[in-house]
């Protein structure tokens, strides 16, 4: 399985006909998980200078924040604010989540996918 | 505002009413108060000053919003007068989400004794300004209904080494990222914060609620991204400290 599998399912639950509130925060946490995995495959390829510790997640978005390429930072930046969309997705049931809200979050992840193409484009 | 005279009053009556509305406000309209308002500057200096700093405001004009209100203190230094300028330049700012610089004037407001201690702390905890707001509430024994929020959030910040002057910076940026997107209008907006939780991990949330599209949501998030990147912010701030641009809850009706 590649990670763009999860943004491909993401997309998928937002196309079915009939949509329940939980197909949103579905599609907006398999979003995150796209960007997760493919911004960890990236550190695996370009290892940052200082390795970070902590749980995944965590220790994913500092490598990046703290990474010497400015890109990778920005990349850092953007997974930062995608795990909170995907937090408000999974965890803030008391708080409506829309069809908006799982565009916003899938529109994003395209757009993080695509500046990591760029980084690598560049790279090559 | 001080007594008007007739022609004010009218100006007063139809920028009042474009303050509280909630439909767009059209550019004629207001093109056309601006030129009454300047009409006044001779006979009614001070009026006209509150009128044109109130309408800056309008027009997300940060500079004229300063510029006239500054003025208006100057015409009028003294009680009540001062406090009722104070109270409007205050205003004008908050309506265009420019939170750190309604700071000074809310503290010069503040030292007037105005009854405002609830207002001056929600203002400094919008500007991230969150160790000055504990300090006066400590200082003067101020009893604010957020007061417990405030010092959560002091002490957080001071378990991650982040000052005031860090968060400051961060909000400002979120900021200025809406304002380059023409989103003046913060008449309305809804700003939380507050903190999430997750397992093991804990992160302050700086929340701006905007009517806005998916793409307009998407694309200043980006920027915002990449603008952080270029300061020279640390990494405590960037990871435990979120701000996010979410849409108003006004539209959830349509989905």
């Amino acid at each position: 399985m590649e990670a763009i599998d999860f943004l491909v399912a993401a997309e998928e639950l937002l196309k079915k006909t009939a949509h329940r509130e939980v197909d949103y925060r579905n599609a907006a946490s398999r979003a995150y998980y796209c960007q997760f995995h493919t911004c960890q495959q990236l550190l695996e390829r370009y290892p940052p200078s200082e390795p970070q510790y902590g749980a995944e997640h965590e220790k994913t978005i500092k490598e990046l924040v703290n990474h010497q390429d400015k890109r990778f930072k920005t990349l850092g930046n953007m997974l930062n604010s995608s795990k909170n969309q995907r937090h408000r997705a999974d965890y803030k049931l008391a708080e409506k989540f829309t069809l908006r809200d799982a565009q916003r979050v899938i529109h994003f992840a395209n757009k993080l996918l695509q500046a990591i193409a760029d980084i690598q484009t560049a790279k090559r | 505002m001080p007594k008007l005279a007739t022609k004010s009053n009218q100006l007063l009556q139809e920028l009042s009413q474009l303050l509280h509305s909630t439909r767009n406000i059209d550019q004629f309209t207001l093109k056309r108060l601006q030129k009454e308002a300047q009409s006044l500057l001779k006979s009614e200096a001070l009026n006209a000053h509150l009128f044109l700093g109130a309408l800056a405001g309008l027009q997300g004009e940060r500079s004229s919003v300063h510029e006239n209100y500054k003025q208006a203190l100057t015409l009028a230094p003294t009680n009540p007068n001062n406090a009722i300028v104070l109270n409007n330049y205050i205003t004008s700012l908050l309506d265009i989400g420019s939170f750190s610089e309604a700071v000074e004037p809310v503290i010069k407001a503040y030292d007037y004794k105005l009854p405002i201690s609830e207002i001056v702390t929600t203002i400094l905890a919008k500007a991230g300004l969150f160790h000055r707001a504990a300090e006066l509430i400590r200082q003067d024994h101020l009893v604010v209904a957020a007061d417990s929020f405030i010092f959560r959030t002091e002490r957080f910040m001071d378990q991650h080494g982040v000052s005031d002057a860090e968060l400051q910076k961060l909000i400002e940026i979120a900021i200025s990222v809406l304002h380059a997107h023409q989103f003046f209008d913060f008449r309305f907006t809804k700003i939380i914060t507050e903190f999430a939780e997750e397992e093991d991990s804990q992160w302050f949330r700086y929340v701006i609620k905007i009517n806005g599209s998916v793409e307009d949501i998407v694309d200043m998030e980006y920027e915002l991204a990449c603008q952080l990147a270029e300061d020279d912010l640390s990494t405590e701030l960037l990871l435990n400290f979120i701000t996010a641009y979410e849409f108003a809850e006004e539209q959830y009706g349509s989905d």
